[in-house]
């Protein structure tokens, strides 16, 4: 298989490149910002799990948190960081050509 | 990845990305509020037109408007509106600010400078709130309040054809039926939806 080999898998962002986090970068790239329990609804994840996926984004740099109170309990609400909208916009630039490649 | 799992992708990361931009809540709290609150200084100012004590109206307003600010206010710095922003977050809020500077401003400076006169002010405050909820209605896909701006021109433009000290009155029963009603119908849709959820 050669680098500009449409089926080269290996040339996708292995941080976007699973299905929780994928849908977390999706949601979060149409949004200004999001709450942990939003994006736990949409994706329809656990809270541990989508804690986990949610971390490895952040320590990508594609993601950052901020804790805040409502009526007296912690929230967190969550935003694409500019290199991880970069990253999300390339992740989908070559899912893109991964399809024209194909064509016929 | 193949291609019928790469165009599922790209179908499934767009469906995601569609419905959280068009995703709307939280918005029905700042309505209610106002809508109580001028249920209750119409009716307020009605009773005091009656009985021709025009300082109390001025005390009626002043207490409406400095207390919903305050609680609107209270509303945004609390952040228990909407778990997400977005795009239809900002414009709807955007637009109900602004629609509720405009009537305040045509409540009290329109009023006070002589530029209107009071018994017009139900059937323009109508017509405002018409714009508001029209706008509204028709940027949230929402046709039933889209229906109630309707409501809310019909009722304007009878107010203004009937004018008189008993539009005050109208207009508290208008803002109970189209307006806190509203709020309400938001409300439970938002809570039947986190429930499903």
């Amino acid at each position: 298989m050669t680098e500009s080999s449409p089926f080269d898998y290996r040339a996708l962002d292995d941080v976007i490149h699973s299905r929780i986090r994928l849908a977390v970068m999706a949601i979060l790239a149409s949004v200004d910002d999001a709450e942990f329990t939003f994006l736990r609804d949409r994706v329809g994840a656990t809270d541990g799990n989508l804690s986990t996926h949610l971390t490895r984004l952040t320590e990508a740099g594609y993601v950052t948190s901020r804790k805040f109170l409502v009526d007296g309990r912690a929230a967190s609400r969550y935003r694409l960081t500019r290199p991880g909208r970069r990253a999300f916009s390339n992740y989908l630039k070559q899912i893109e050509d991964l399809l024209g490649g194909l064509e016929p | 990845m193949n291609q019928q799992t790469a165009q599922g992708e790209l179908a499934s990361i767009r469906s995601l990305m569609a419905d959280s931009q068009a995703f709307l809540s939280g918005t029905w709290q700042h309505q209610l509020l106002w809508g109580t609150l001028a249920a209750i200084g119409l009716s307020a100012t009605w009773v005091a037109a009656r009985e021709e004590s025009y300082t109390a109206i001025g005390w009626i307003w002043g207490v409406t408007l400095v207390s919903g600010w305050l609680c609107s206010v209270w509303l945004m710095r609390r952040g228990t509106g909407s778990p997400v922003r977005n795009v239809a977050t900002r414009a709807f809020g955007g637009i109900w600010l602004s629609l509720g500077v405009t009537l305040t401003l045509i409540g009290t400076v329109s009023i006070y400078s002589g530029a209107l006169e009071p018994s017009s002010l139900p059937g323009v405050l109508a017509l405002v709130f018409g714009a508001g909820y029209f706008a509204s209605g028709f940027m949230a896909g929402m046709p039933w309040l889209s229906a109630v701006g309707v409501a809310w021109w019909a009722s304007g433009v009878g107010l203004l054809f009937r004018r008189g000290p008993g539009g005050l009155l109208v207009l508290a029963v208008l803002v109970l039926l189209l307006e806190v009603m509203p709020a309400l119908v938001l409300r439970n849709r938002e809570r039947a939806g986190a429930a499903r959820s």
